[in-house]
């Protein structure tokens, strides 16, 4: 269920938010539970079975790392178990239809039988809900949190709706006090609302009306494509990923706060980083920060020698990239951030650092549009000849496509406010106005917010176009 | 001089007033969400001016097909339907069309 569906808003959220604030505290958490399932049950009938699997292994593993006592050898085998198995899991899900092609490329080059192989279907948010039930065990395994005896927090930890299909990724630490107590209150409702609603227009009124245009662009063939038009493509795609995926972070964020919750932030206005190291701490901050907690310190991070710190990047972002899907386009997305680290970490970070700051920030722009093409590209041929378009003027014929038939009034509108939008230039002048307020700015807040709930309603009437990105993952 | 938020930090109205402008945008909200399904159900059921069939209700599932194809059955039905859709829909061309982008 997508939240910018007329089912989410008017069907499914009325009944979760008057449930909530119906149901006794004691019941409030296996009343989300049961919500939550039926939320995914809507999307993935029959795969509410490998939830609830993924449920019970973990919680019971938790127990018996928990009875285990931190850090020891018994804690230890059952972690190693349980990790395995959660991966094994991931990988049978997300990743066996790319080893059996891959293997099956191979093995008819050299002239042997393919292996016979029915497609495994990929239930939606595995990857997500399977890294947040790793960090459950995990943390427990490390002290940093105890273990659940009550079975409903562990599975409302994993199946929690507003994260459940594209995210936040919640470390159990960060939320296990409150999966056990929390309070409504009006101040964070309405906070929530906020920013729910400005999740659902960055979604509604600024990703939707890009993403056709990207889409457009990107089914042109590459011999087509002229330069200027290339990069409308992919200056459209990198707001569209941006204000699709951080709008609906927004919204997950925003609902969980009507719900009582509160977690952290996982953007932090990504491109106007001024380096690629600095992007990946304002870009899907949660992913980074699971992999630096769960991967790239267990490595030994940047504390074992700068050969082995290079290797721990390459490494983390290899399988970065992998976690966004099994394919060799995310795979090179990753290892060209990957790249990127590395060469700032050689000493290109302290030359960058020396020079005006508008060239740390085009560095990164570039860098990150770049490495976007393959991450939006279909197949690795598709990728490379648009990069080509791009990099190479005069290299596809532009008799055919122009930029200016994809700049309507609406589109260039809609493309101004996004760059605005992508800067805290309005976070900015709104933290002014407070500092200086006028009693009528609450009001005033308020009375913006409706007109932008207008306008995504109004979308939603209209829209056809209507899909996330990072549901996919 | 404008009343500023620190002179009146103390006052109770101040925060009256805002802790009423959250409930009333929360409550406001939420009846948004419960009234719009059922407005065409009441009122006048708003005519099709599209040039498409509308999605029909689907009827409860009672065989594994029909519940494996519900979800998506009933979602059409909710998008082609939820109240005020038409007029929302009519206020959107006239949007775009008045900044000379045809819908």
């Amino acid at each position: 269920m997508v939240f910018s569906s007329a089912t989410f808003l008017f069907a499914f959220l009325p009944v979760v938010l008057i449930g909530v604030l119906l149901t006794p505290r004691a019941a409030r958490n296996l009343f989300l539970l049961f919500m939550s399932l039926f939320f995914y049950a809507w999307g993935e009938l029959y795969f509410v079975a490998l939830m609830l699997v993924s449920i019970v292994m973990n919680y019971l593993f938790g127990a018996a790392i928990g009875r285990a006592g931190k850090g020891g050898d018994t804690a230890r085998m059952w972690l190693i178990l349980g990790v395995v198995l959660n991966l094994s899991l991931l990988g049978y899900f997300k990743y066996a239809n790319f080893l059996v092609e891959n293997w099956n490329l191979l093995t008819t080059q050299l002239g042997l039988e393919p292996f016979d192989h029915r497609k495994v279907h990929l239930p939606l948010g595995i990857s997500f809900f399977t890294f947040q039930a790793m960090s459950y065990l995990i943390d427990v395994y490390r002290g940093d949190a105890e273990h659940d005896k009550n079975p409903i927090n562990i599975a409302l930890y994993i199946a929690l709706f507003p994260q459940l299909i594209a995210g936040p990724i919640i470390r159990y630490h960060d939320v296990y006090q409150q999966l056990r107590t929390r309070e409504l209150s009006v101040d964070l409702a309405y906070s929530g609302l906020t920013r729910f609603i400005c999740g659902l227009a960055k979604k509604l009124l600024i990703a939707n009306p890009l993403g056709e245009i990207v889409d457009q662009i990107f089914a042109i063939n590459g011999n087509d494509l002229s330069t200027p038009v290339a990069w409308l493509g992919i200056l459209c795609y990198s707001l569209q990923i941006y204000f699709d995926f951080s709008g609906y972070s927004d919204m997950a964020i925003g609902l969980g706060r009507m719900l009582g919750f509160r977690f952290l932030e996982n953007f932090n206005y990504p491109y106007i980083a001024s380096s690629v190291q600095a992007f990946w701490r304002r870009w899907h901050i949660s992913l980074s920060n699971w992999f630096r907690d769960y991967l790239y310190i267990p490595l030994g991070g940047n504390r074992v020698g700068l050969f082995r710190t290079y290797c721990n990047l390459v490494i983390v972002f290899f399988l970065c990239g992998l976690w966004h899907g099994a394919s060799w386009n995310f795979v090179i997305w990753g290892l060209l951030h990957g790249a990127f680290l590395v060469i700032e970490r050689i000493g290109f970070g302290k030359v960058l650092a020396r020079l005006p700051a508008v060239v740390g920030h085009l560095y990164t722009l570039l860098a990150v549009m770049i490495a976007w093409v393959f991450f939006r590209a279909e197949t690795l041929p598709e990728a490379l000849s648009y990069l080509k378009a791009m990099l190479v003027p005069g290299s596809g014929n532009g008799d055919l496509y122009h930029v200016e038939q994809y700049l309507n009034t609406h589109v260039s509108l809609v493309l101004v406010v996004a760059i605005i939008l992508a800067t805290p230039i309005a976070r900015v002048a709104m933290n002014a106005a407070a500092a200086r307020t006028v009693i009528g700015l609450e009001i005033a807040k308020t009375g913006a917010l409706a007109a932008m709930y207008f306008l995504c309603l109004m979308t939603l009437a209209a829209d056809a176009y209507n899909p996330f990105i990072y549901f996919r993952f | 001089m404008p009343i500023t938020l620190s002179s009146i930090s103390d006052s109770k109205v101040s925060s009256l007033i805002s802790q009423l402008v959250k409930i009333t945008a929360l409550a406001a909200f939420l009846a948004v969400l419960i009234v719009l399904p059922y407005q065409q159900r009441f009122g006048n059921p708003t005519e099709n001016r599209e040039n498409r069939e509308l999605a029909e209700k689907p009827s409860l599932p009672m065989t594994s097909t029909a519940i494996m194809k519900f979800p998506k059955r009933f979602s059409e039905y909710m998008d082609d339907h939820f109240g005020f859709r038409s007029d929302l829909l009519r206020i959107y061309h006239r949007l775009l069309v008045s900044i000379g982008t045809s819908p």
